[in-house]
């Protein structure tokens, strides 16, 4: 079980340095770091202190603010987005080492502003009072439906626990990702 | 400190340099699910972030010499996923219940054996199966057992310049054997243990020939039970678990004299009371599940 990760691709960099990386040579950046992340397909490039978190990266450096700072401990999941596809806790993930595209709330209408099934079934089931934890919520939902751990409602209970609401919208959560589930699944 | 620079090593060597020259001055990120936010937010300011989760050599699971081995920058997901890691039930266990989904996604057991706190799943469960790590460093390996590498709160005997390369599980041959884990915790997820409880028992007919038992959140580190192995050695299980239910064993240190920190928590009476009244009956009932999957025929 070994994952196919590159060393010589590294997403900090000078463009100098991306060519030269290899796989003996550790990845050498200063502060602030010139940082390439690509945020909802559009590519950004920001300067920025090697230890700020992603979290931080997307809202105070890109605007990103869709993406909430609840806990900022890795606890209560508001600030979930998907890399590559996944979903992570951007308080818990280091701007500069983050590698593959990254997808917040703002990224999921498409150009037809259409909503997605998912923000669609959030609303017509009801599932949030103030909201806050509601973009983290749906990153994640979107996470678990696509890693195929919504099959049943202890199932999506289960692989949901990670993202916290103070307002217990839970059953009206579960009920939105068993609509949003099969429409993903068609789309 | 003006500047901080983050390394991304390609390989275990180039890490391994890394740390021989930052030494106290580095900090490494794994998984990143306990130190980003202690960076992010200031709590620890090192020269140099080295980053090595992303490492080929540190990523693999594999079975040789009389050992599972699981690679420094392996994920809890990682563990769920390997028929190898989860023939050890008090592993299996105690990974399920970390953290939640996102964090067992980037989080590793070798991140939580370094981190050394006294409620880690991992550390217990990977105690009571007698595992050790194989600390690297640019002059070379060694094999550290876990109750030589966690020595204070927070503080391993891993040297300034190592990094934690492989955990080692030895393999026991099934039939007589069986391990499982056992938390408490206020929640059922996203909580961390009250306490906990790791057990790998060897039955002899009926009876506990030899038992292997690890605690959490009862002291300032993980801690074996002696006390209680030596009191179910050569009783039947049922009475031997009848009996430890009823004991406060002896490595729990939770007062004053031994555990200051935990002592001047305003709620620190309550918590004592609270643990030594349950710890015997979360062990006793780790004991019970696993002799129920020796019963069964697992591991």
């Amino acid at each position: 079980m070994t994952t196919a990760s590159s060393a010589a691709a590294p997403l900090v960099a000078g463009t100098l340095i991306a060519e030269q990386a290899s796989a003996q040579i550790a990845t050498r950046t200063h502060q602030p770091v010139d940082l390439k992340l690509e945020v909802n397909g559009r590519r950004h490039r920001l300067a920025i202190d090697v230890r700020t978190s992603l979290l931080d990266a997307l809202r105070e450096h890109l605007a990103f603010t869709g993406t909430k700072k609840g806990c900022d401990l890795g606890q209560c999941g508001a600030c979930t987005v998907l890399v590559g596809g996944r979903r992570v806790l951007s308080c818990l993930t280091l701007a500069v080492a983050t590698r593959g595209p990254v997808t917040t709330i703002e990224g999921l209408t498409g150009s037809d502003d259409r909503l997605h099934p998912m923000q669609q079934a959030f609303i017509d089931h009801d599932a949030f009072q103030c909201g806050y934890c509601t973009p983290g919520q749906i990153m994640s939902a979107i996470g678990c439906v696509t890693e195929g751990h919504a099959e049943s409602d202890a199932d999506i209970r289960e692989y949901m626990s990670g993202n916290l609401c103070r307002c217990a919208a839970y059953p009206n959560i579960v009920d939105a990702i068993k609509q949003a589930k099969p429409q993903m699944q068609e789309g | 400190m003006a500047q901080t620079e983050f390394f991304r090593p390609g390989n275990l060597a180039a890490a391994l340099d890394l740390l021989d020259q930052y030494r106290e001055q580095a900090v490494i990120v794994n998984g990143g699910t306990d130190i980003v936010e202690r960076i992010a937010h200031g709590g620890v300011r090192r020269a140099a972030i080295i980053y090595i989760h992303e490492i080929p050599e540190l990523r693999g699971i594999g079975e040789g010499d009389g050992f599972v081995r699981i690679g420094g920058a392996v994920t809890y997901n990682d563990i769920l996923a390997s028929p190898l890691c989860c023939q050890f039930t008090a592993l299996e266990q105690a990974v399920k219940e970390i953290g939640s989904p996102s964090i067992r996604v980037r989080g590793t057991p070798a991140g939580n054996l370094g981190t050394a706190v006294p409620a880690g799943d991992c550390c217990a469960a990977m105690m009571a199966l007698d595992a050790e790590v194989v600390a690297a460093s640019r002059q070379g390996e060694r094999a550290i057992k876990l109750a030589d590498l966690i020595i204070d709160y927070r503080r391993t005997a891993l040297a300034a310049n190592e990094l934690i390369r492989e955990i080692r599980i030895p393999v026991v041959p099934g039939g007589k054997t069986a391990s499982a884990f056992l938390r408490l915790t206020s929640r059922k997820g996203q909580d961390i243990a009250q306490a906990s409880a790791a057990v790998r028992l060897t039955l002899d007919g009926d009876v506990c020939r030899h038992a292997v038992i690890a605690m959490g959140s009862v002291s300032k580190v993980t801690v074996r039970a002696y006390s209680l192995e030596k009191a179910v050695a050569g009783k039947t299980v049922a009475d031997a678990a009848e009996e430890i239910k009823a004991m406060v064993p002896a490595e729990v240190a939770l007062r004053a004299a031994d555990n200051p920190a935990f002592a001047a928590r305003p709620t620190a009476n309550i918590e004592r009371q609270y643990k030594e009244s349950v710890i015997g009956v979360i062990v006793a009932r780790a004991m019970m599940t696993a002799y129920g999957k020796i019963l069964a025929g697992e591991q």
